[in-house]
């Protein structure tokens, strides 16, 4: 069997009190909140980018799974969003109890393929058991993605 | 300028019919850039032939062609003006303002964001080709009954290809695209009146969102774009733009209004009557009002003053066929209003708006357009009842 064992290294550093740049082998990220709630604030926060990395993660997993498949496509786009169980929690707020861990993710994923239904849900199924952040998060966190072809 | 001759009540269509998956298929490998030109059209001009075949077997008065070459009612402008460039939403997400508000709508209407194109202004406007008269002449080929041809309205146009960031590199402002876009449609439609047009619809669906969108959600894509400035001074900017294009042309000139046409679900659909947009239609220097009143959404029939009304009298967003009585009964009502010499019968809107989203299929269109024909019959027969 080959050997695939890897490990990914990001170093973040703290530029102020919501700013943060995170390098990913040459590669640079930067964040800001740990949940942002101000809609202006200039960084998305560490919450979205975890969405974000889901996203991207399903959208790589399912163009590869796709592409294997000879399953063609002309769009994808992921749609996600979660709640935490208690956000007052995470802002510190005295009195209030409970955990600032998400709760819920859910969102829809949609395909655009001139494919069929049947097939393009074979490629959703095996993207969601191929996804590492999916397949992490799913043990942890009630998670909801809805698959949504479109013409 | 009156339509040709025709029985009382002709009825029409607002212009757009659901493709054929053969149709969707070229359409998407067009935009790709896999499929040429002329074999788009092969695939195009079977299917205009379907779509006029089908509503002339409807009993259809006025027919159109479908709209069956263009991807969405007004983004299509792209393929055929130098300066404009289709970009999907998702592109667009780059560039515009307000991206939450963008992030809010597109929830809303449970859309992805790569399903609707949009036509950016990103060059001085030229015309490379013409944007209808050649569908024109194609569906005139194919039929002797009277053809109506639908354009984008030049106020709809405006707002849409106005993106800043991109088109203020061109254009000083709104005001300046805005008569490039103006001298484009008037041009457009004086080569339509010379082609044998009966009637050129200009479709202005945004003026609803100007008067019923405060504290709605936002239904139309167009609207999230360019910044609202105060809606009166919107509407009387939209009133200059529609009336330097419409104004004394020798082909009678139709406006288009309604509320969204997206989704299947009413709620994200905007609500509230016409009467806040009577004094803009009454300052519209067009022949006749479009509008839609199959559903409880759009309140009583307004008064078109001296215009003729266009009536919607069927949903075209849902599976059931309008009951001919209930048509009827509409229509009776539209004749309190309006007489019968300036009545025309209408759906609501498009069955296909946006050529990825179709409202409806082909069975149920055909099902809805001969309950309108049977209605109108009736009406023509005994229109007091």
């Amino acid at each position: 069997m080959q050997d695939v064992t890897h490990a990914w290294t990001v170093r973040v550093r703290a530029d102020g009190p919501d700013d943060a740049t995170a390098h990913a082998r040459r590669h640079v990220l930067r964040l800001g909140a740990a949940a942002g709630f101000d809609a202006e604030a200039p960084l998305p926060s560490a919450v979205e980018a975890l969405l974000a990395a889901l996203g991207a993660d399903l959208l790589s997993t399912f163009a590869a799974t796709a592409r294997r498949a000879r399953l063609p496509h002309d769009a994808l786009e992921a749609v996600l969003r979660c709640t935490l169980d208690n956000p007052l929690v995470h802002l510190g707020v005295i009195g209030e109890t409970g955990s600032p861990r998400i709760a819920a993710i859910d969102g829809t994923f949609y395909v655009s393929s001139d494919a069929g239904t049947d097939d393009i849900e074979r490629i959703w199924t095996l993207t969601r058991a191929r996804s590492p952040l999916y397949t992490t998060l799913e043990r942890s966190v009630a998670l909801a993605v809805r698959l949504c072809p479109t013409p | 300028m009156p339509l040709p001759p025709l029985p009382p009540l002709p009825v029409t269509t607002v212009g757009s019919l659901p493709r054929s998956p053969e149709l969707l298929r070229a359409l998407k490998a067009r935009r790709r850039g896999d499929l040429d030109r002329a074999g788009f059209d092969a695939v195009a001009d079977a299917a205009v032939r379907d779509a006029v075949a089908l509503q002339t077997a409807a009993g259809i008065d006025i027919v159109t062609d479908g709209e069956q070459r263009r991807d969405n009612f007004y983004s299509f402008v792209a393929e055929k003006l130098d300066g404009v460039r289709a970009m999907t939403l998702a592109e667009m997400l780059d560039h515009v303002e307000d991206k939450a508000g963008f992030e809010r709508l597109l929830a809303t209407l449970d859309v992805p964001a790569y399903a609707i194109t949009n036509p950016t202004c990103v060059g001085p406007l030229a015309r490379r080709e013409p944007l209808a008269a050649d569908e024109l002449a194609f569906v005139r080929g194919l039929t002797d009954a009277p053809v109506k041809v639908p354009l984008p309205g030049p106020y709809l146009l405006t707002r849409a290809m106005w993106v800043p960031e991109l088109t203020g590199r061109v254009y000083a402002d709104k005001e300046a695209l805005a008569e490039d876009v103006v001298a484009l449609l008037r041009a457009e439609a004086e080569a339509l009146a010379a082609g044998g047009a009966a009637v050129v619809q200009f479709d202005e669906p945004v003026l609803s969102e100007l008067v019923f969108g405060r504290g709605q959600t936002r239904t139309f894509m167009c609207a999230a774009l360019a910044a609202r400035s105060d809606p009166e001074e919107e509407l009387a900017f939209a009133v200059d733009l529609i009336n330097r294009v419409a104004a004394d042309l020798p082909v009678r000139t139709a406006l288009h209004v309604c509320r969204g046409n997206w989704s299947r679900d009413e709620r994200t659909l905007l609500s509230g009557g016409y009467a806040p947009l009577q004094p803009t239609f009454d300052a519209l220097a067009v022949d006749e009002l479009v509008l839609e009143y199959a559903t409880p959404r759009a309140g009583a029939v307004v008064d078109p003053g001296a215009k003729a009304l266009g009536l919607g009298v069927v949903n075209p967003r849902t599976d059931e066929i309008e009951a001919v009585d209930d048509i009827v009964a509409r229509i009776r009502t539209a004749l309190d209003v309006v007489p019968l010499d300036r009545l025309s019968i209408n759906p609501d809107c498009g069955f296909g708006t946006f050529a990825l989203r179709p409202m409806n299929d082909g069975a149920r269109v055909d099902g809805k357009l001969r309950a309108m024909v049977a209605a109108a019959r009736v009406v023509r027969d005994d229109p007091v009842g």
